[in-house]
């Protein structure tokens, strides 16, 4: 993946801001776990009780400096897992909240979503299977041409416990629980099979929230599936014109070159094979 | 609606024709919108200044529509733009 050049700090309190964020992200029960401020030029993004992340205006250069009773476990997810896609995506390269596996030696399939939806566990079912995955979480995009490729990141698959249960039901050495996402990081665990290489992105399924009672996928037309990524990139200038302005356009070019469907499913585990049948039987029929 | 009315795309707004529908962006929110095929072609008759009279006569012409209902969705899609601040009335 594309980078950025991370600088710590001296652990400290987190000071007082009394601007009002741009943006904030918020948990499952409305809380807020991330605050995006401007500092002048650069970016300040804030999770709070854990660290301050500032990000210069190229997105080049970020400057980490955690609070005292923050974990390096927690710290290091952050970096990874938000703080360098939003960088690299500044930077202005196609970054998004997906996954990816390969489904043969030349082509991929990404899932699409914010956290929750199944993204992880879709792609360590198919890992599990013989599709090795790419990505868990964080999906970098190269695009030449027509053509899109999916960008392997390092070997890490955080699944929540009811997926690791399910389909990890050996404990394994190295799993690392991290509080601030709730999942535990299966890191290169060697029962799921990573893909090094990147491959050619053969179509992308967006995983609706709600259960539904039949598998059911629908190709989007253009204009819905360039929204789709869009509502999926990482994005960490969301207001201003310039950026929202160079965002739009590449998002636009790169869907109407990727096969985009809306996926809806039980999200019965039971069904978890069926799906995965539909899924490629699906992609191999474009 | 006004059948000599004519409208404009805002500043705050962009627009991208992807496939065969169009995107909107909304640069004072960062909100996003599709329009579908006739929707797009709407705002496309409507961008290169056609009135809405014009614009429901062309509707007719491209689609397999009655006058009526072509009238009947050029309202309701200038409403809803207007509504959401991504079409301005042009000044008479």
């Amino acid at each position: 993946m594309n980078t950025a050049f991370l600088e710590r700090e001296p652990c400290r309190p987190q000071p007082r801001i009394d601007a009002q964020p741009y943006s904030v992200w918020r948990g499952g029960s409305g809380e807020q776990i991330a605050q995006f401020f401007r500092t002048g030029p650069d970016y300040l993004v804030r999770f709070p009780g854990i660290a301050d992340f500032r990000v210069s205006a190229n997105g080049r250069d970020v400057t980490c400096c955690p609070t005292p009773e923050a974990t390096e476990a927690a710290v290091a997810h952050l970096w990874q897992n938000q703080i360098l896609p939003l960088a690299v995506a500044h930077q202005g390269h196609f970054v998004f909240h997906g996954s990816a596996v390969a489904l043969d030696g030349e082509n991929a399939i990404a899932f699409l979503g914010p956290s929750g939806r199944g993204k992880s566990t879709l792609a360590a079912a198919f890992a599990l299977r013989g599709c090795p995955y790419l990505t868990d979480d964080v999906l970098q995009i190269r695009q030449d041409g027509e053509t899109c490729h999916a960008i392997p990141r390092q070997p890490s698959l955080r699944l929540w416990e009811d997926a690791r249960n399910e389909l990890l039901p050996v404990p394994e050495a190295g799993a690392i629980h991290t509080p601030s996402s709730g999942k535990t990081n299966a890191a290169m665990h060697h029962h799921i099979p990573a893909c090094t290489q990147r491959r050619r992105l053969r179509a992308a399924f967006v995983i609706e929230a709600d259960p539904a009672p039949q598998i059911e996928m629908k190709h989007l037309p253009a204009g819905q599936a360039a929204i789709a990524w869009v509502a999926n990139a990482f994005t960490l200038d969301t207001v201003g014109p310039a950026s929202l302005r160079a965002q739009f356009d590449r998002v636009c070019a790169m869907a109407s070159a990727i096969p985009t469907l809306n996926l809806s499913h039980p999200k019965d585990w039971k069904r978890l094979s069926e799906l995965m049948d539909e899924i490629v039987a699906t992609t191999r029929a474009l | 609606m006004e059948t000599r009315s004519t409208f404009r795309s805002p500043d705050h707004v962009m627009s991208r024709t992807v496939g065969e529908e169009l995107v909107l962006l909304d640069l004072r929110s960062g909100t996003y919108f599709g329009l579908d095929p006739v929707g797009a072609r709407i705002w496309s008759h409507l961008q290169e200044g056609c009135d809405v009279e014009v614009t429901t006569s062309r509707m007719t012409e491209e689609f397999d529509v009655t006058a009526q209902q072509a009238r009947a969705d050029v309202d309701a899609l200038i409403a809803d733009l207007l509504a959401k601040g991504l079409l301005a009335p042009k000044a008479p």
